[in-house]
């Protein structure tokens, strides 16, 4: 399990949870982004195995990242979960038509985050195992 | 229907024609029928009246004709000529008889007077008879020969019979008449004895024919069209006419009346020696009035008399002139009954007919009537009435724009307050989210390194963390119910609140809470995930209070009723009931009547149930007493006005 997880989230708060719950499952190298635009370079720079991706950033909506991520790296994309702090289920759609592996709301407990890593370690869908 | 409610029915113009009728026409009838009355029977008594002195007058003139007959033979018997000349007959018959020289001396020096006399006075023929009964001188010639003779062998010889009464009395008499078929004609003889010094010389006899007295009895005049006289003498038990008859020219001596038959009353009473008049059926079996007499002198009886229904023409008469006269009235009535309904309903009816112009919504409609009285100022009045309905309704107009001018800021008010709560809510999310991770990180990574109070801290922070994210979920689905708006569709009640028990059977299980659901719930047109939240907290806020108050049995109700127009809802519980003081407070937001401690939720529930129910167009309300539980009720149009977002 020695991939390398990119979160891509403005709140500095969100990231450190991300980050814990992360290393609860086993994810210790751990990379961050601040905004969209960043977190396309890291994408492209540091080939990150799994993409943790808020849905609102600052500077380009999260679907538009997740997107150009799919859509550039092609097969050797990595994987990408969505996460948001927003209620309305609309959000989960627009994630799967962005091409988001897996989708959840950002938690206190982070139970849905864990449930999603769970999900995909589960499907073996991880390219970089 | 009955006639009251027909009359009530009738056009304007009918009912008042109808009461001019009435009004003109009752007292017009009532008048005239007690006046053709009245009169009906004046006229007949004065008809009757009269009719009774033209029958006397024409009586009178009858006996008048027989007396003044008569006395002309009676004052012949007494006048010296004649009583000469009777003498120088007889002795001239008895001498030598008829063929001799001196009767045919006497006959030649005295016939030309007798003819003359006899001519004079009317009569067929004048006769002298001696005592002995020989007829000594004829002017007709008559077979000369003894009256004795004759009265031996032919027993009904009147001219016989008036000879023999009149010798035998001593006075003048008229012997009955007597029908001769060959000459068609009935005669009659008056006989007078004459005598000299205390000696019966003879008689003179005359005879008559019923020429003069046809000639009466067939003057009609003043008698009508129905009107006549008749005269009869009366033969074993026949009444004999002995003149002819207005209806029966042929009656003379044809005629004959059986006495005691029903017809020719008046007659038979005339020759049965009765006087009299009144109301009889005559000879032709009619009905009429008629006067009657009997003449004894002459042994004749006459009537006179005219049809009843003559006399009663004179009424009929009156009676078809005052119909006349009162349809003449009648019609003038109407007509003036017809302008009149006219020109009180035509104003009403222009009235009605711009009244249902201006209920169709054209207020520039005004009535057009130019009379001066009442309806005049009526319409008027309507007009004026008409023109501030204009001015109203232009200012409700005004009002109506205002109105809807200050719902549209207020819808702008209220959907910037929800945006704004939706805002807010997603905005403490995150900070909160950071507060309550890190108070879990500080738990489980530094648990073991506070003292007491520390943990104690700890655990208030997870708390208020925990209440405040309950505050912000509820928040957000409040304004998320109205925010968003669903597609209605036809929903299965039953089913809905089924699966909203599926979410909540932990809470029914554990709380042992009795569950009564109504059979045949309907299915209803609505938004499905409201109404879902809607069963969701009515049901919650049911199993919370029943089972706090009545630990033994909690019991949970759901019931239906179908109010017409809406679909009514209904989840009572069995809990502590509300005070009616507070039953308008229970909808508003956050409005808790109980601790938090007592009681888990935020207060919002209740509002989401409000919210949902005015976005169908449907109400809310409570019906409880403290500690008798309490029913929420909820409403929900069967007809939907869609609007969709």
């Amino acid at each position: 399990m020695a991939k390398k997880v990119l979160v891509i989230d403005d709140n500095e708060q969100d990231r450190k949870i991300a980050e814990r719950y992360l290393k609860k499952s086993g994810y210790n190298d751990i990379i961050m982004a601040v905004n969209g635009q960043e977190g396309l370079s890291k994408v492209n720079a540091e080939n990150p195995g799994l993409v943790i991706l808020d849905t609102m950033l600052p500077d380009i909506l999260g679907f538009e990242v997740c997107r150009k991520i799919k859509d550039s790296k092609g097969p050797q994309a990595p994987v990408v979960i969505m996460m948001t702090g927003a209620v309305d289920a609309v959000d989960a759609v627009k994630a799967r038509q962005s091409g988001a592996d897996d989708y959840c709301v950002k938690t206190a407990d982070g139970g849905p985050l864990l449930a999603a890593l769970k999900n995909i370690s589960d499907k073996d869908i991880d390219p970089h195992t | 229907m009955t006639v009251l409610e027909k009359i009530k029915h009738l056009p304007i113009t009918t009912k008042l024609v109808l009461s001019f009728l009435f009004i003109a026409l009752l007292p017009l009838i009532i008048s005239t029928y007690i006046s053709y009355n009245s009169s009906r029977e004046a006229l007949r008594e004065a008809v009757s009246r009269s009719l009774l002195a033209i029958a006397d007058n024409k009586i009178n003139q009858i006996e008048a004709y027989l007396n003044a007959k008569r006395d002309a033979v009676e004052g012949l018997s007494y006048d010296s000529d004649i009583i000469d000349i009777l003498k120088k007959f007889t002795a001239a018959y008895n001498n030598g008889g008829i063929e001799s020289e001196e009767y045919n001396k006497v006959m030649a020096e005295y016939k030309p007077f007798l003819s003359y006399t006899q001519r004079s006075l009317g009569y067929t023929d004048l006769m002298l008879v001696s005592a002995d009964g020989n007829i000594v001188f004829s002017i007709n010639k008559t077979e000369l020969r003894s009256l004795y003779e004759i009265a031996l062998y032919d027993k009904s010889s009147k001219l016989a019979q008036a000879f023999i009464m009149a010798k035998e009395s001593s006075q003048i008499q008229m012997s009955d008449f007597q029908y001769n078929q060959q000459r068609d004609k009935a005669f009659v003889f008056i006989a007078a004895p004459i005598s000299f010094g205390g000696n019966f010389l003879g008689s003179i006899v005359v005879e008559m024919d019923n020429k003069g007295l046809s000639a009466l009895a067939l003057d009609y005049k003043g008698l009508g069209d129905s009107g006549e006289a008749s005269i009869a003498f009366k033969e074993k038990d026949l009444a004999v006419f002995i003149t002819p008859l207005r209806f029966d020219p042929h009656a003379a001596f044809k005629k004959k009346i059986v006495m005691g038959a029903q017809e020719g009353r008046d007659i038979q009473k005339a020759v049965g020696g009765e006087s009299g008049s009144g109301s009889v059926i005559d000879y032709r079996g009619k009905k009429v009035l008629a006067t009657w007499k009997y003449l004894p002198s002459f042994r004749l009886g006459i009537t006179a008399k005219i049809d009843a229904q003559e006399v009663f023409t004179a009424a009929t008469r009156l009676r078809n002139t005052l119909i006349e006269f009162s349809l003449l009235l009648f019609v003038m009535v109407l007509a003036i009954a017809l302008v009149m309904a006219h020109s009180i309903a035509n104003p009403i009816k222009e009235l009605t007919r711009v009244s249902s112009v201006i209920a169709g919504g054209d207020l520039s409609a005004r009535a057009m009537i130019a009379t001066q009285d009442e309806i005049g100022d009526l319409a008027d009045s309507f007009n004026l009435m008409t023109g501030n309905l204009i001015e109203a309704k232009a200012s409700v107009e005004r009002e109506r724009e205002k109105l809807e001018e200050q719902k549209k800021l207020l819808e702008k008010a209220n959907q910037e307050l929800d945006s704004f709560v939706y805002t807010v809510s997603h905005d403490l999310r995150a900070p909160l989210r950071g507060v309550a991770a890190f108070a879990n990180f500080l738990e489980e990574d530094y648990l073991d390194k506070l003292d007491e109070q520390g943990k104690e801290n700890l655990r208030e922070i997870v708390k208020g963390t925990s209440r405040m994210n309950l505050l912000i979920e509820d928040l957000l689905t409040l304004s998320r119910i109205s925010r968003i708006k669903n597609p209605y569709e036809d929903v299965d009640m039953r089913g809905l609140i089924d699966s909203i028990l599926e979410r909540v059977k932990f809470d029914i299980k554990e709380m042992k809470v009795e569950l009564n659901i109504q059979e045949g719930l309907p299915r209803v047109r609505c938004d499905r995930i409201k109404m879902s939240e809607v069963f969701l907290n009515l049901i919650n806020n049911a199993i919370k209070f029943s089972t706090k108050n009545n630990k033994c049995n909690p019991r949970v109700e759901i019931g239906y009723a179908d109010t017409g127009g809406f679909h009514q809802f209904f989840v009572r519980d069995n809990g502590i009931g509300i005070d009616p003081q507070y039953h308008h407070q229970v909808f508003g937001i956050f409005k808790r009547l109980h601790s938090s401690e007592e009681y888990q939720g935020t207060g919002v529930g209740l509002s989401i149930v409000q919210r949902v129910a005015d976005d169908h167009g449907g109400k809310v309300w409570i019906e409880s007493e403290l500690g008798k539980g309490a029913t929420f009720y909820f409403t929900i149009p069967k007809v939907l006005s869609e609007k969709l977002a």
